[in-house]
């Protein structure tokens, strides 16, 4: 599903100010499994992230999703890529503010030129998986952390995407929303979505349903 | 890509977004509002004077004497009329009738009234005259302005002209122009011929001028010079050259203004662009997170091409709409007095309704392009950066 070799990410290179962020990272991730990138912050787990959901271009290597060579593409297959395979909860949720739960939740539909009712059929699944359909209307500047937490997540699901990239998840959740997190990421693994996400929380260090952990540490993978 | 959602969601952000459109789209509604008022103002002139000018006669012959105008004697008539292609002549007095008291001016236009072709002319601008009524006596028909006049010295049905050997002549006031006229005939008083002739001091065997019509426009060249041969001392004025002259006055005073555009609007732009190159940080992030949703640099830029689209079209049907209110309701208060400078009788314009819409077109063309490129440009330049660091 996710194969990444030999990659490298450096910024500002051969300036003053050259900082490698990634070092010859190579790993697997299969279908349906669930991965957590671990680090510390600055350790390049997000950078990793990024490049796998086709938001940041690799140094070098090769960074292959549902047999795609992501970092060769051109935008527009780029943007299908992100619009069909992968969907992206960001740290801070991003958001658009002034909209509805609903609005920010169309938005990935919005180009793929879906009728009214098709949009509203997927949006209100997808807010149904995250348990915020009863917020539908509400403008999202003022929902809880949890509750913007569960609309990010419906965003990146609304578009059936088979892998669900996620950055620091539970960085600014209390731990009934990271409980809360935890079951919504229990049942997208049973509707078959493939998982990543990085984190420095250790709450999904003993988590039944994580296959694997890949540590990360100034750019490598440590363990 | 673009349907029925996506335009709902176009105007949901439009919508969202007002408070940051404001100030761009009052700025440029009034700049529109400035421009397009002095394009009304100055196509309406232009349209009245020329429809003024198309009903005049072809040729005006004036006798000149040492550089300056003189008086022509009748018989001159006779001497034109043998030329070939003339279709129809008569003499005509124009002058200007001073008051001293109030230091204003009247132009007086004595017609001969007899002439079948000038009653006719007489009976199209005039709906349902009664000339003959009007032939019976001294009687007068004037522009609105100097009505105005006569109203405020309590002139209401007639007025008492001092001629030159300082003797009155009454003339009574038989109609007032029509109101759309206004800037042509403000000052104007039109009468008799012998009735002008006295009032101006004119001898009875001269007029002012000789008018000519000769209706195929091929010959104007050789009739010119068939005039000349005739009588050496003469001055020609044609249609054309009535035309000319009023076009090129009004170009000239659109033209100062449409320089003073170009600077508002390079301003603006300017003004625009900073706005939306300088974009905040939630504007940078809205890119960025459609460009993480899924949407092309293509779908971004679609949309913010129709964003901006809606802004400008609105303002520039608003500036449309307050100029048109501003020029044809209102009359344009303070930009009309620089259009039509002081005149000697109070003015009260009325600007007849006429639009150029190749004109008003032309200007939309040229103002979405530089409103749409304003806002393009910054948008594409964050489109196609890095969504990462757009993010951060």
């Amino acid at each position: 599903m996710i194969k990444i070799k030999a990659l490298n990410k450096i910024y500002n290179v051969g300036q003053k100010n050259e900082f490698v962020a990634l070092r010859n990272i190579n790993f697997e991730v299969l279908p349906n499994t669930v991965v957590v990138l671990k680090g510390v912050s600055g350790s390049g787990k997000s950078t990793l992230l990024s490049i796998i959901g086709g938001m940041n271009k690799p140094t070098s290597g090769e960074v292959i999703v549902e047999d795609k060579y992501i970092a060769k593409l051109p935008d527009l297959h780029l943007s299908n890529f992100r619009a069909s395979s992968i969907g992206f909860v960001f740290q801070s949720f991003h958001l658009i503010n002034d909209l509805s739960v609903f609005d920010n939740i169309s938005i990935p539909l919005i180009p793929l030129g879906l009728s009214a009712k098709e949009i509203e059929e997927k949006v209100n699944y997808a807010m149904q998986i995250c348990n915020i359909a009863h917020k539908s209307m509400e403008i999202s500047k003022n929902l809880s952390g949890g509750e913007k937490q569960r609309v990010a997540i419906a965003r990146a699901l609304v578009n059936n995407p088979n892998i669900i990239l996620l950055d620091e998840p539970t960085a600014n959740l209390d731990s009934a929303n990271s409980k809360n997190l935890v079951e919504i990421l229990s049942n997208l693994k049973k509707l078959g979505k493939t998982i990543v996400i990085s984190t420095h929380d250790s709450l999904f260090d003993e988590l039944d349903f994580v296959e694997k952990i890949i540590y990360i540490k100034d750019g490598d993978i440590s363990g | 890509m673009i349907n029925k959602t996506f335009l709902s969601f176009l105007f949901l952000l439009v919508y969202q977004h007002r408070i940051k459109h404001i100030s761009i789209f009052l700025i440029s509604t009034l700049l529109i509002t400035i421009l397009v008022s002095v394009m009304f103002i100055s196509t309406s002139i232009k349209h009245q004077l020329l429809s003024f000018v198309d009903s005049q006669s072809d040729f005006v012959v004036q006798k000149v004497r040492a550089g300056n105008r003189d008086d022509i004697p009748n018989e001159w008539i006779d001497d034109f009329r043998n030329i070939r292609g003339i279709s129809h002549i008569q003499p005509r007095v124009y002058g200007e009738y001073y008051h001293l008291a109030s230091d204003y001016k009247f132009t007086i236009v004595g017609i001969d009234l007899f002439d079948e072709y000038t009653s006719l002319q007489i009976k199209k601008v005039f709906d349902g005259i009664d000339i003959e009524k009007f032939m019976s006596e001294d009687y007068m028909i004037i522009g609105n302005g100097v009505k105005d006049f006569f109203d405020k010295n309590y002139y209401k049905e007639y007025y008492n002209f001092l001629t030159p050997q300082l003797d009155i002549q009454r003339v009574m006031i038989f109609d007032t122009m029509p109101k759309n006229s206004d800037i042509i005939s403000n000052d104007l008083i039109l009468m008799d011929i012998d009735l002008a002739k006295r009032i101006l001091g004119i001898d009875k065997d001269k007029s002012t001028d000789i008018v000519l019509n000769v209706p195929n426009d091929t010959e104007w060249i050789n009739l010119k010079v068939e005039l000349i041969d005739k009588h050496h001392n003469i001055k020609i004025i044609t249609k054309e050259d009535l035309q000319k002259s009023y076009t090129n006055l009004y170009n000239y005073k659109s033209g100062f203004f449409l320089i003073v555009f170009m600077i508002l609007l390079l301003t603006f732009c300017l003004v625009l662009y900073q706005r939306y190159s300088m974009i905040n940080s939630s504007d940078k992030k809205e890119i960025a997170i459609f460009r993480a949703t899924g949407w092309s640099i293509k779908a971004i830029i679609v949309l913010k091409v129709f964003e901006s689209s809606i802004v400008g079209i609105f303002s520039f049907l608003l500036g449309v709409i307050i100029a048109y209110i501003f020029v044809f309701v209102f009359d344009a208060p303070l930009l009309a007095d620089i259009f039509l400078g002081s005149h000697n009788i109070g003015y009260d314009i009325s600007f007849v309704p006429y639009i150029e819409f190749s004109m008003l077109f032309s200007l939309f063309m040229f103002f979405m392009i530089f409103f749409i490129a304003s806002v393009l440009i910054p948008a594409w330049k964050i489109a196609t950066s890095d969504i990462d660091g757009s993010l951060r």
